[in-house]
């Protein structure tokens, strides 16, 4: 594609923690639009693959103060020193120049697991098993994403299908700039509360990038200074506090503030 | 000088090239080759092609009648969304309704009817023809006259068109009996008409009108409206916006909607009535009620010489409320201040799925405390609404009364009938069982899933799966209007799968059919011209005087369309007798109030209070999608019914620890748990999901559920929230 001609964008979300409820419904339309596939009967937090994951954080408080939050985890896109990338032998994860997201490429990969190790957010999970829908489910799986094969790991991209989507739109009506209403991941079309908001950072035009502009914002671990274009809100002193821990992946470790 | 080759140089060559080679890419390649041979093939599935399409329909998996928007590919729904601008749901959906498309190719489906066969601690599944089940239908049905028992049909989503037709033909029958859950929502309503003069009839809300919502124990932010209703409220949490609807939440159990509500007040275990009469005691201490009103409407409410509520509620101050119910009289007194203050409010009961209901002494004194917030006056936030227009031949007089578990005798029922085919609201099988002659009743369920009650059935007989089926959806609780709406099949079912009224109307030598019932239906709503429809298609909504005719609603309806009946205007006026017109009232709501709790009663050491939980839809194992282990095993953010949840004081007095494996043990048996250690969680309590046990896709094989509720004790009394288990590890 022609780079002089085409609109960088820095693909973003901000996530409302004052809103999430933690109903779960991004995790299932996620797994639903990646044809990710069914964990087998045992298995967890450690095996199962869930490219977005949410998590209940509680306040410290004893009984009856406690006071409880969810926070939705995903990959954090990072933008300096992605610290997947820098780990891969492979050259199987690549930021998009065009896009700021952060790629994963089953093909290339070797399963090594090195990014999962160097991932701050645990937002990285590896195929432990041939992906395998019970019997006839695979004639109401996504056509537009390919199932990964056992050995290689996977992760949030932002609904890359989706992007797809909007760029053959796009390109159907003579266009190379996508309309944002035709590019919207499935975890934000599916929040019952509109907690996610999704969009360019770069268009200050954009919902997305008002939000992450808030006092209310923060990133987590962005001591880090990996730039993660993933925004979180809350005007919860406690809940901002954890933006400085390393999450736990399940309420199996809860986290305390 | 020749060349020679002994076996020794033979050997070094080949012994230097194998160790050369591995220096060389090609064993490198050739191993990365042979691991993606092995990671590709045609085990892995390949994406589905064809023509993509839209469609839409409603989903039937809860109450709420979400329109739902599937995209297709051949036809057959890959991804479902929330329909645009849809009155009951604007767009979203829930976690099982985003996954619902999947039920159909669940591991556990039953292909043929099938005889269940129990021995001790076994259970043996033999396929069986369908003449053989309604044959040996025909000889119990024969059977159940009033020397060999009732015939008893569960209906485990009342409300529908198919109930009406159930309960038309079991009025025809000399011994025939319609049975509902306790929590539903009919016989939550009756504790209203048995306060009121005349009947109140269905109940809605206006949760628009209202700025404070005081819930006892009901899912009301994690089920019990339509999420049109609940999502703006739950967008302006924690905001600080003045009209912003606040929830205080009455719970013994860290529920969801306890979670998300603007306060929790936790309190003991059952005693949610003497709660509700300390805050009406405050509230009349404190002159906070309209006494024109009160003295106009409440004929009880002061009776010189007789018991009457005054003197009921008298008993119920701050300091004694506090010892029954555990919350501080503080908080009493600020919460009956901040309902009056914070108007217009609404109380609401109701119970919920897994925690079963809260009864009927205790629904009582919330409907009491709504009269007394003004919440049943004609600008109130609870109203009286219309039923959607039934056909000809439907009504009341013509129907079966509908009756819950207590008003049945024990030993009673000869063959027992079980539509599961939407399973709604769970019910223990201990208390069902003690209804049914021992050993001589014969249960047959319709459900597509062996699971539920219908694994407690010596039969049962394959129904088509969510998104197979035609049915219709009644009106939520929470509505304010009547509404229908019908979940129109957007997969094709496969052979041998047949839908509960054709098995019900061979059993009562009639006819029937679901399409043939919907379109009487739709007819008799269209003649009325009443209401609006919304048009899935467009997201708009136009009055059915639009529509030319009852098939042009009927195409509407069952492309994902919504009737809506247009609001009664005038509330008639009514006279509640606070404390129900039974002749011992009184004292039935003296008892109920001063209910001990389970918390507070005898107990051994070891004891501890079991407070079980359900999210509606996801009670039961067979309404869930395989994929769900995503959000139960693999995030743990639902607990499964497998999942055992205490305070750390509590595990620690019980030597307990968090990770480990537990038994919970009753009297009527035992149940491996997980334990887990939660800080919010009310010391002395065990908080355990009624369900489900999501089955991940190896589990093909028929299994036996174990559920909390199987251990309650059909001694112990409705209702089931809290009862005593022990605890130890596994």
């Amino acid at each position: 594609m022609d780079q002089a001609t085409v609109k960088q964008s820095r693909y973003g979300m901000a996530i409302d923690l004052d809103r999430c409820t933690g109903c779960g419904a991004c995790l299932m339309a996620c797994a639903v639009e990646n044809n990710v596939s069914p964990g087998r009967p045992t298995v967890n937090e450690r095996t199962g693959t869930t490219w977005m994951r949410v998590i209940e954080v509680q306040d410290g408080r004893a009984f009856p103060a406690a006071e409880t939050a969810f926070i939705p985890m995903m990959c954090q896109q990072c933008e300096e020193e992605t610290p997947c990338v820098s780990v891969c032998p492979q050259n199987a994860v690549e930021v998009d120049p065009e896009t700021g997201i952060v790629g994963q490429i089953p093909q290339r990969c070797l399963g090594c697991r090195y990014c999962m190790t160097a991932c701050p957010y645990h937002a990285r999970y590896y195929n432990w098993w041939d992906p395998q829908w019970p019997e006839g489910m695979e004639k109401a799986l996504n056509p537009d994403v390919a199932p990964r094969m056992r050995g290689v790991v996977e992760k949030c991209n932002f609904c890359h299908g989706r992007l797809h989507d909007a760029r053959a739109k796009a390109a159907a009506k003579g266009s190379r700039e996508i309309n944002p209403t035709d590019y919207i991941p499935a975890c934000v079309e599916s929040c019952p509360v509109q907690a996610i908001t999704f969009g360019d950072l770069n268009d200050e035009a954009a919902d997305v990038a008002r939000q992450a502009k808030s006092e209310r914002a923060f990133r987590f671990l962005s001591r880090l200074g990996t730039e993660p274009k993933v925004y979180y809100l809350s005007g919860r002193s406690w809940v901002q506090r954890l933006a400085d821990r390393e999450l736990a992946r399940s309420k199996k470790e809860t986290v305390h503030g | 000088m020749p060349l020679t080759l002994t076996r020794r140089d033979i050997l070094k060559f080949v012994g230097g090239s194998i160790a050369g080679i591995m220096v060389t890419p090609i064993p490198w390649k050739l191993l990365d080759d042979v691991s993606i041979w092995t990671q590709n093939g045609p085990w892995i599935p390949k994406v589905p092609r064809g023509a993509l399409t839209t469609s839409f329909s409603t989903c039937a998996l809860c109450p709420a009648g979400c329109g739902v928007q599937a995209r297709c590919v051949n036809g057959i729904p890959y991804f479902l969304s929330g329909t645009r601008n849809h009155p009951v749901n604007n767009g979203t959906l829930c976690p099982s309704g985003v996954a619902a498309h999947h039920l159909a190719y669940h591991p556990l489906r039953l292909k043929t009817p099938v005889q269940v066969t129990r021995g001790n601690g076994t259970i043996e599944v033999r396929p069986v023809s369908l003449d053989d089940v309604l044959r040996k239908i025909s000889v119990a049905s024969g059977n159940s006259t009033g020397a060999k028992g009732s015939l008893a049909l569960l209906d485990q989503r009342p409300g529908r068109t198919v109930s009406l037709f159930y309960r038309k033909q079991l009025a025809r029958h000399d011994h025939g009996i319609y049975l509902v859950s306790p929590t539903d929502p009919i016989l939550i309503t009756q504790c209203l008409d048995e306060m009121a003069e005349t009947p109140f009839g269905p109940v809605g809300y206006h949760l628009e009108n209202v700025r404070t919502i005081l819930s006892f124990a009901a899912p009301v932010l994690d089920g019990w409206g339509t999420p049109a209703q609940t999502s703006p409220m739950l967008r302006t949490r924690h905001s600080s916006e003045q009209n912003a609807v606040k929830v205080i939440q009455i719970d013994s159990r860290h529920s969801r909607s306890a979670q998300l509500a603007d306060q929790w007040i936790p309190l003991k275990p059952k005693t949610e009535a003497a709660l509700a009469f300390g805050i009406a005691h405050v509230i009349i201490r404190d002159g906070l009620y309209d006494k024109r009103v009160i003295g106009r409407r409440i004929p009880d409410f002061n009776i010189p010489g007789k018991h009457s509520y005054s003197d009921l509620i008298g008993r119920f101050t701050p300091d004694h409320t506090s010892e029954l119910t555990g919350v501080s009289s503080d908080v009493i007194v600020s919460t009956a201040h901040s309902l009056v203050a914070r108007g217009p409010s609404v109380a609401i009961g109701d119970g919920d799925s897994g925690g079963g209901p809260l009864g009927k002494e205790a629904e009582i004194a919330i409907w009491g405390l709504n009269i007394l917030l003004g919440a049943l006056e004609s600008n109130g936030s609870i109203v009286q609404r219309r039923e959607a227009p039934v056909p000809e031949g439907f009504s009341s007089k013509e129907l079966s009364p509908v009756m819950g578990i207590s008003a049945i005798p024990d030993h009673s029922i000869g063959l027992l009938l079980i539509d599961g085919s939407d399973p709604g609201d769970p019910l223990p099988w201990s208390l069902l069982e003690r209804k049914l002659i021992p050993r001589q009743s014969l249960v047959v369920a319709c459900s597509p899933t062996l699971t539920g009650l219908a694994q407690h059935a010596q039969y049962v007989v394959p129904t088509p799966a969510h998104l197979e089926a035609l049915t219709d959806i009644p009106t939520i609780v929470s509505s304010a209007t009547a509404t229908f709406s019908i979940s129109a099949p957007l997969l094709k079912r496969p052979e041998g799968m047949t839908d509960a009224i054709e098995i019900m109307a061979k059993v009562f030598e009639t006819e029937g059919s679901m399409e043939d019932l919907l379109k009487q239906r739709t007819s008799a709503i269209f003649a009325t011209r009443r209401g609006c429809v919304f048009k899935a298609g467009t997201g708009t909504t136009v009055p059915i005087t639009e529509l030319g005719s009852p098939d042009e609603f009927w195409t509407e309806l069952t492309a994902g369309g919504m009737w809506t009946d247009d609001p009664i205007r005038s509330k008639p006026f009514f006279q509640f007798h606070f404390m129900g017109r039974a002749p011992d009232a009184y004292q039935r709501m003296l008892d109920a109030g001063e209910a001990v709790s389970p918390l507070d009663g005898p107990l051994t050491p070891e004891m501890l209070t079991v407070l079980p939980y359900g999210r509606r839809a996801e009670v039961g194992g067979a309404q869930l999608s395989p994929l769900m282990t995503k959000l139960y095993q693999e995030s743990g953010l639902h607990r499964s019914s497998k999942v055992a949840v205490l305070n750390p004081a509590t595990a620690k007095k019980f030597d307990l620890v968090h990770g480990e494996q537990g038994i919970l043990a009753t009297a009527c048996g035992t149940q491996k748990v997980g334990i887990r250690v939660d800080a919010a969680v009310m010391p002395g309590v065990i908080e355990i999901a009624a369900g489900p046990e999501p089955i991940g896709q190896a589990g093909n094989e028929i299994v036996q559920e174990q559920n909390i509720l199987e251990l309650i004790d059909p001694d112990q009394a409705l209702p089931w929230r809290a009862f005593r288990a022990t605890l130890r590890k596994a």
